[in-house]
């Protein structure tokens, strides 16, 4: 058994040492691939550590929260995303309600990729206790640097705060002109 | 926030529960039964560039439990796999979860921590070139050891499952797919071993004139046991139309006998939340109903749906309704079958800002062919949450239903409080009623238990850790409080849940 399982990870390493990691120092990021809601393949590697910074949001369609968390990702990637922001919206349903995704997603008028992650293999690597909603931003350098698994509507402001300073390289216009003790404070927070 | 060196990152989620059980299996057992537990969930990802390492340790200590052979001191190691993931192609060793279509031909996938998590423990690789996907699998059906709603250690199938899949995006309006699972079961009952075979195929036609999306798919059952041999099948299409503020759904589904299960485990038709610890389901087929239906799935059912959602900026409202036929005793549903009728409908919508409105009410009954109720269910929900003043939030939430089954009938409700000062604390109350168990337990004597209430109280570390504390009683099922959901097992007693994300 364990000769069996040194042969695979002897295996898997030099396969892996064998690929090309992503561009943008992302070479940790992995190549996980999943359906949209059309079929369409996508790659999160074509976004983590690609873009300035890239929101990753689990959802659900019977999750009333995150109803009201998608449409204000929404409205800041439509302010942002020439600046680098990207956003993917991961549905979790299951077989009962996933005819619902691209419907819902259409009504919301969201417009960046709503995927479907049929396999539990995105939420395996990202949110392991299937939090919903639950968000992480990546920065450009693709590590996650803030996290929440709730959304209430007074939150909107923060998170957009939070986004506008990671695109802006972690030093947020706002922050920048608070006490200094207030921003060590707010760092403290998101780790 | 993940530990991160280079390429290396490693990820790691602690949870730990510490929990008394002051009337523990409360809704099968009158008598009752009090005792510590800990449980321990340890998940350790290792990433290297693409490949990874998955390990999840689980721990189950229970302290001065009555040890009636069911409950049992386990650590164990219950998921492991190390996979690579890359552009033109997967490749896995270990645990991995696996959804064929819409879950008609294979559903194995983890609800969540402390509930359904069954994994397949074998190898998975899967060959990407331009728009085209190869996928086969092989390996042991693996569940959790310990069920995580009755406790019990369970019976773990020896089950070996395998198939492939041939996915090809044909063009940005089709994708096809077809598909082969085989199933073998060994027998743990010295009956003849049971041989299954799926086979099927779907077709997505994705936004069609940029409004009218399309899915269909068809499965065809070949099981034989012994000299036995049966034959099923099951259909599903769903229809979507989105006209910018509304859209419209419409589904239908046909089960002829047609289910991938253990068939070892304890007759599923008289298990209920408390008892089906040993049986397993590897199909999950749309319903077309709600989730919260409290209501076992057939093998045998015809039905369509449709659904009609209207978003009016920050105002939704949404109406479906479904028709369908279930089998009455088991047989054929087109020769012997019950109708069903259920409706609902809803509308979210802010009152001020600030503050929002959810309510959703509905009804479904099932009716045998004598003209008595089979099911029935009826329902009035709503949430109404805002907030006070800076960040100090407050959430109400409730729920009454009319419940029918057979010749049992009650109702029960539940309401909850929430109210968060600021994003580190959190507090809530929960009260629940019902008159279920005065029909359930046989003994007059039991004293059912009716009401249930408890106390929640929060400590946020970050975003994703925290310490939650919980004392009182209550039934579990699906709940969604301040924007969190999860699935929570019946209970009594007092609990302590530490969660740390690295």
């Amino acid at each position: 058994m364990k000769r069996y399982l040194l042969a695979i990870a002897a295996t898997l390493a030099a396969l892996s040492s064998a690929c090309v990691p992503a561009k943008g120092g992302s070479g940790s990021v992995s190549h996980l691939s999943l359906d949209d809601v059309d079929g369409k393949r996508h790659y999160l590697s074509d976004y983590i550590g690609r873009k300035k910074a890239v929101v990753m949001t689990f959802w659900a369609t019977w999750c009333v929260p995150c109803k009201d968390e998608l449409p204000v990702l929404q409205k800041i990637y439509e302010r942002e995303r020439d600046r680098g922001l990207e956003i993917i919206a991961i549905a979790m349903d299951g077989p009962e309600t996933q005819a619902q995704v691209g419907a819902q997603a259409q009504q919301m008028g969201l417009t960046f990729p709503v995927l479907l992650d049929t396999d539990s293999r995105a939420v395996a690597l990202y949110n392991p206790k299937r939090a919903a909603p639950m968000l992480r931003i990546f920065d450009e350098d693709g590590r996650i640097v803030y996290s929440h698994t709730t959304f209430r509507p007074s939150m909107a402001r923060k998170l957009e705060r939070k986004i506008t300073s990671v695109l802006r390289g972690g030093r947020d216009g706002d922050d920048s002109r608070r006490p200094r003790r207030r921003r060590r404070r707010v760092a403290q927070d998101d780790d | 926030m993940p530990w991160r060196r280079g390429t290396l990152r490693l990820a790691l989620t602690q949870s730990n529960l510490f929990e008394y059980h002051s009337d523990f299996d409360f809704i099968d057992d009158a008598t009752p039964k009090r005792f510590f537990d800990i449980k321990n969930r340890t998940d350790i990802l290792l990433m290297h560039a693409s490949t990874t390492l998955h390990v999840r340790f689980d721990g189950n200590w229970y302290i001065n439990a009555a040890n009636d052979g069911i409950f049992g001191q386990r650590q164990t190691l219950e998921k492991i796999s190390l996979s690579t993931v890359q552009r033109n192609f997967e490749l896995a060793a270990g645990d991995f979860y696996q959804r064929i279509g819409r879950g008609m031909a294979l559903e194995l996938t983890k609800i969540g921590e402390f509930t359904r998590d069954i994994s397949i423990r074998g190898g998975r690789l899967a060959i990407r070139i331009a728009d085209v996907q190869a996928l086969g699998f092989v390996g042991f059906i693996n569940p959790l050891e310990v069920d995580s709603v009755t406790e019990y250690v369970r019976d773990i199938p020896e089950d070996v499952v395998g198939g492939g899949e041939i996915k090809a995006r044909l063009s940005r309006y089709a994708t096809f797919s077809a598909h082969y699972v085989g199933l073998k079961q060994n027998n743990r009952l010295d009956i003849d071993e049971k041989i299954s075979h799926v086979l099927g195929g779907s077709l997505l036609l994705p936004r069609l004139g940029g409004r009218l999306t399309i899915y269909a798919e068809g499965n065809y059952l070949s099981q034989t046991e012994g000299e036995t041999a049966t034959r099923g099948s099951a259909t599903y299409a769903s229809a979507t139309l989105a006209l910018g503020a509304v859209s419209l759904l419409a589904e239908f589904l046909f089960l002829n006998d047609f289910q991938l299960r253990n068939d070892y485990g304890p007759d599923p038709n008289n298990a209920d939340f408390g008892g089906d610890h040993n049986v397993y389901i590897y199909t999950r087929p749309p319903t077309l109903t709600r989730s919260e239906q409290d209501i076992l799935d057939t093998k045998d059912k015809i039905g369509g749906r449709i659904r009609g959602d209207l978003r009016l900026g920050k105002t939704w409202i949404w109406v479906s309704y479904l028709y369908g036929r279930r089998s009455e005793s088991g047989g054929p549903v087109l020769e012997d079958s019950l109708p069903i009728h259920d409706v609902f409908g809803g509308i979210s919508f802010q009152i001020t800002k600030g503050w929002k409105l959810f309510v959703e009410g509905g009804y479904r009954f099932d009716k045998l062919s004598n003209g008595n109720v089979d099911y029935s269910q009826s329902f009035a929900a709503f949430k109404l949450g805002g907030t006070l003043f800076r960040e100090h939030t407050l959430e109400f939430q409730g729920r009454i239903r009319d419940m029918q089954k057979l010749d049992n009938d009650w109702w029960d409700m539940f309401l909850t409080v929430s109210y968060r000062p600021s994003k580190y604390f959190s507090g809530g109350l929960t009260y629940e009623y019902t008159k279920e168990h005065a029909d359930r337990i046989d003994d007059p004597a039991a004293n059912p238990r009716r009401h249930f209430g408890g106390v929640t109280l929060t400590a946020n570390f970050t975003g994703t850790s925290y310490l939650r504390f919980y004392g009182g009683s209550t039934r579990g099922g699906l709940r969604c409080v301040d924007g969190f959901c999860r699935v929570f097992p019946p209970f009594i007693g007092a609990k302590g849940e530490l969660v740390l994300q690295f």
